[in-house]
């Protein structure tokens, strides 16, 4: 549609609906949000459509795609797609309009979206691509969404976007693919110190190492750091130094109490995975002696995680737990269903302050 | 510092604390069928503790690895998640034991005492127990007391116990009773969990969800805006090679004593104070002690047996010419009762309730039907009835919540029709796998909540209300045993006791 009224989308989603209600089987429609997908230039708008087709297959809701074209002056255009689909011999729909619109335009593409916008439902914002959080533009659409999701691994330098996303997320809840990605190694790590065998340990730990699979994107790293920012938050260390290896790995020097360790963060060609995925943990606590030091070691392969670990005065341990790489329709999923979260925050600020402290350093 | 700050904040559920799952009667179909699948898939889904024992307790003189191969068989046929990685189902299976032992023999269980007690030591796995009862109803007295005689039974320092009792418990009051009273000689009430997988269904326990986490319904909920609950819970396959149990019971004892009851004291009860065990079960309880025990037997029940007929394209036999059925048989695969619950709630309403085998088709609704407009604004036409609103709630299949309104046709007559506003699960959370029934009970047990298990108060409750059902059937005062064809819903006698009253069942 050229040159489109909001009306005339509308209209054209009514009919689509009419259509498909008459050429197949009735049409049950049921919407639990609104999900706003901003395209950066660097991302298709057809692999992010279908990505999100993807996921509303699971959550059906109005998608609402932004084509924002940089380099023409070119007014709003909308293409309107209806689609249906077959999820466990039920059937699902879902609606997706997709706006384009030069960046000069980006006023009127504003007030189409929020007048298209489904009824008092919640609004999700999608920052795909590059995040500019000075952007007038996305601080808007943040501003009638219930929660703005990003990926943190889309960020080309995360010393400078830790600092600013920590300060965002103060203003509006955020939401990171890149986190979502982690729950599973959260949960894992949560899991084995639920032991009461090990709950001694957890206060002494002094190795943290923490592999991800290499890429040559140092971006990458965006949830080795994020994880990292997790445990320091949560075992409450205190940052003392971060340091850069040449060979590009980080260490994070912490103190706790009187007890100081550190945090290995480096790249691995070991492993044939995602780039960023992490791919093994090594904990070791420190004991005074004649005790073994308890250590515990996960390792991602292929479709599971073998988990091993002592406490320091038994045999090693052994389980063996389901790990699935999750791709973006499935963290989208994952991130609406399980809400908003405050340690996310907390972990965002924490592996804030390791890059601030790597930049002193 | 919390002792496991990590887990503070993690907003996945938390696993269950290590624990060894004790099967009774593990070599028996619910075991291979239904419990080490759901077992299996709660593993696959990261659900289970790191550290636990699933040890398999029987007469069968199987070693460790005949039952993990015979396990995985069962989890391969019937699993939600399929055994497909071998490291996956290794590791699963590390976790697999098995010891034979007769159920009468207390030197059998010192034995399996034993072995929970070092292998606990030997795995890492904390003392804690839930004790399984797969095995046959007979013998459900000689395990809970050679439990208790062993010492197997009470919580201690060395963890805690617990004990999972599948239905039936009882066969009427008394025997409910005198198992009731075992359980509580070996076990205190809130060790016992009695199991009714209908309560692990998504729909059942959506139903607490859209009584009390919606405002709309609450206002409406009762004897001012009610005209009538029906309940129906209709299966569509016969009695299969149940025969030597459901011959016995039949369709009261089989289904109305427990699902349907439990049903209709969800729907019935009073709001609860807390979304806890024990004030959800007292709440229950309430709604079964104020529901009149049915007295007129032949004016407020039907039975019936299925006879010869086809259900869903292929002809089947009637009851009587079922492998195995005694010859003369009387027991009832339908019945249709009539209640009435006598508090201010309800006071008038009646809740119709049927259940039976080889009907149309298999589906389980409760259905809200309300009042009617008390002034009718419109011209009806000679043949033409307004129908009233109706709330449904479909349990199986294809799990959801209709609504039923009026609403007028376009055009330019003012013409009304009746329309259905669905929200079907399927359709509005695309859930590929939902997990078993088996699965979320199972999790609760080992997670200690006892909301959705019935309590002791509530099985006696419940015998108290159909022991004079089955009482009067057994005597001059019974309706007579109909029949009705397979494949339909039901015998006229079910139609005449909805109809009388001016009202028809739902179609489901």
């Amino acid at each position: 549609m050229k040159n489109v009224t909001i009306q005339s989308i509308h209209d054209e989603l009514r009919m689509l609906w009419a259509a498909e209600a008459v050429t197949g089987d009735a049409v049950i429609r049921a919407r639990t949000h609104n999900l706003i997908v901003a395209v950066s230039d660097n991302v298709s708008p057809t692999e992010t459509t279908q990505r999100v087709i993807e996921s509303t297959a699971e959550r059906p809701g109005r998608v609402i795609v932004l084509d924002i074209e940089k380099e023409t002056d070119k007014p709003l255009d909308a293409w309107v797609t209806t689609f249906c689909r077959t999820v466990n011999r039920h059937q699902l729909c879902g609606e997706v309009i997709t706006l384009t619109v030069s960046w000069n335009r980006l006023a009127d593409l504003y007030s189409a979206v929020t007048s298209l916008l489904a009824p008092d439902l919640p609004v999700y914002l999608w920052w795909t691509g590059s995040i500019n959080l000075g952007n007038t533009f996305m601080s808007r659409l943040a501003q009638v969404s219930d929660r703005v999701i990003i990926n943190l691994e889309d960020c080309a330098d995360l010393s400078v976007a830790l600092p600013a996303l920590a300060t965002v997320a103060n203003s509006y809840k955020m939401g990171d693919m890149a986190w979502i990605r982690l729950t599973t190694w959260r949960k894992l790590l949560a899991q084995i110190w639920d032991s009461p065998a090990l709950h001694p340990a957890l206060e002494s730990i002094r190795t943290l190492d923490i592999h991800y699979s290499s890429t040559s994107e140092p971006a990458h790293e965006a949830r080795a750091v994020l994880l990292a920012g997790w445990l320091i938050d949560k075992l409450g260390w205190r940052i003392d130094m971060a340091s850069r290896a040449q060979t590009g790995g980080l260490t994070v020097r912490f103190t706790r109490g009187q007890w100081q360790g550190k945090i290995e963060i480096m790249e691995t060609t070991e492993e044939a995975s995602e780039p960023g995925e992490i791919v093994r943990i090594f904990v070791q606590a420190g004991s005074k002696p004649p005790f073994v030091m308890p250590r515990l070691e996960l390792n991602a392969k292929q479709s599971t995680i073998e988990t091993r670990w002592n406490d320091g005065a038994t045999t090693a341990r052994r389980a063996i737990n389901t790990y699935q790489v999750v791709d973006d329709a499935v963290a989208l999923v994952q991130e609406l269903d399980l809400g908003y979260d405050l340690d996310y925050q907390h972990a965002l600020h924490a592996s804030a302050a390791i890059f601030e402290s790597l930049s002193r350093s | 510092m919390p002792k496991n700050p990590l887990r503070t904040g993690l907003r996945v559920g938390s696993p269950p604390e290590p624990a060894s799952i004790v099967i009774f009667g593990a070599t028996g179909d619910l075991t291979s069928r239904k419990l080490v699948p759901a077992l299996f898939s709660l593993a696959q889904d990261n659900r289970l503790p790191t550290s636990y024992n699933i040890v398999g307790y029987a007469r069968r003189g199987w070693s460790h690895d005949e039952f993990r191969k015979n396990m995985l068989e069962g989890v391969a046929k019937y699993g939600r998640r399929q055994p497909d990685q071998p490291a996956l189902w290794d590791g699963f299976a590390r976790n697999l034991f098995y010891i034979p032992g007769e159920f009468d023999n207390p030197a059998a269980f010192n034995e399996l005492d034993g072995f929970l007690t070092s292998g606990a030591i030997e795995r890492d796995v904390p003392d804690n127990r839930v004790y399984y009862l797969a095995a046959p109803p007979q013998a459900y007295t000689q395990i809970i007391s050679h439990l208790g005689d062993a010492a197997m039974a009470a919580d201690g320092p060395s963890g805690w116990r617990r004990i999972v009792v599948e239905k039936p418990f009882g066969t009427d009051l008394d025997t409910a009773k005198l198992l009731n009273q075992t359980a509580h000689r070996s076990f205190v009430e809130t060790q016992i969990y009695r199991i009714d997988h209908y309560l692990g269904k998504e729909t059942v326990q959506n139903l607490l969800v859209l009584r009390f986490a919606n405002t709309i319904f609450e206002p409406i909920w009762n004897r001012g805006y009610v005209d009538h609950v029906q309940i129906s819970v209709a299966e569509s396959v016969g009695v299969g090679n149940r025969v030597g149990f459901y011959d016995e019971a039949g369709v009261v004892r089989d289904v109305f004593q427990n699902h349907l009851l439990q049903i209709l004291s969800l729907v019935a009860m009073e709001p609860p104070v807390a979304f806890e065990a024990d004030a959800i079960r007292d709440e229950k309880v309430k709604t079964l002690r104020a529901i009149r025990p049915v007295t007129d037997i032949r004016h407020n029940t039907v039975r019936a047996q299925y006879a010869e007929g086809s259900v869903e394209g292929a002809i089947v036999p009637g009851y009587h010419a079922e492998p195995n059925v005694p010859v003369g048989s009387q027991t009832p695969t339908y019945a249709a009762i009539k209640w009435h619950i006598d508090n201010w709630r309800w006071e008038g309403v009646p809740f119709y309730t049927r259940s039976g085998k080889r009907m149309v088709t298999r589906a389980s609704e409760v259905s809200i039907h309300f009042k009617r407009p008390p002034h009718l604004l419109f011209d009806l036409m000679d043949d033409e009835v307004l129908r009233s609103n109706v709330l449904a709630i479909r349990i199986q299949p294809d799990e959801g919540i209709s609504l039923r309104t009026e609403a007028k046709l376009p055009g330019l007559n003012m013409v009304r029709r009746s329309v259905t506003m669905d929200f079907r699960y399927g359709s509005s959370f695309g859930v590929t796998d939902p997990p078993d029934a088996y699965e979320r009970l199972l999790l609760d047990s080992m997670l200690g909540d006892a909301t959705l298990f019935a309590r002791s108060d509530e099985i006696e409750r419940a015998w108290i209300l159909v022991d004079p059902i089955l009482q009067g059937w057994n005597s001059k005062r019974a309706p007579n045993l109909e029949t009705y064809e397979a494949g339909t819903w039901g015998p006229n006698g079910a139609d005449n006791l909805i109809e009388r009253d001016g009202r028809h069942w739902r179609r489901l």
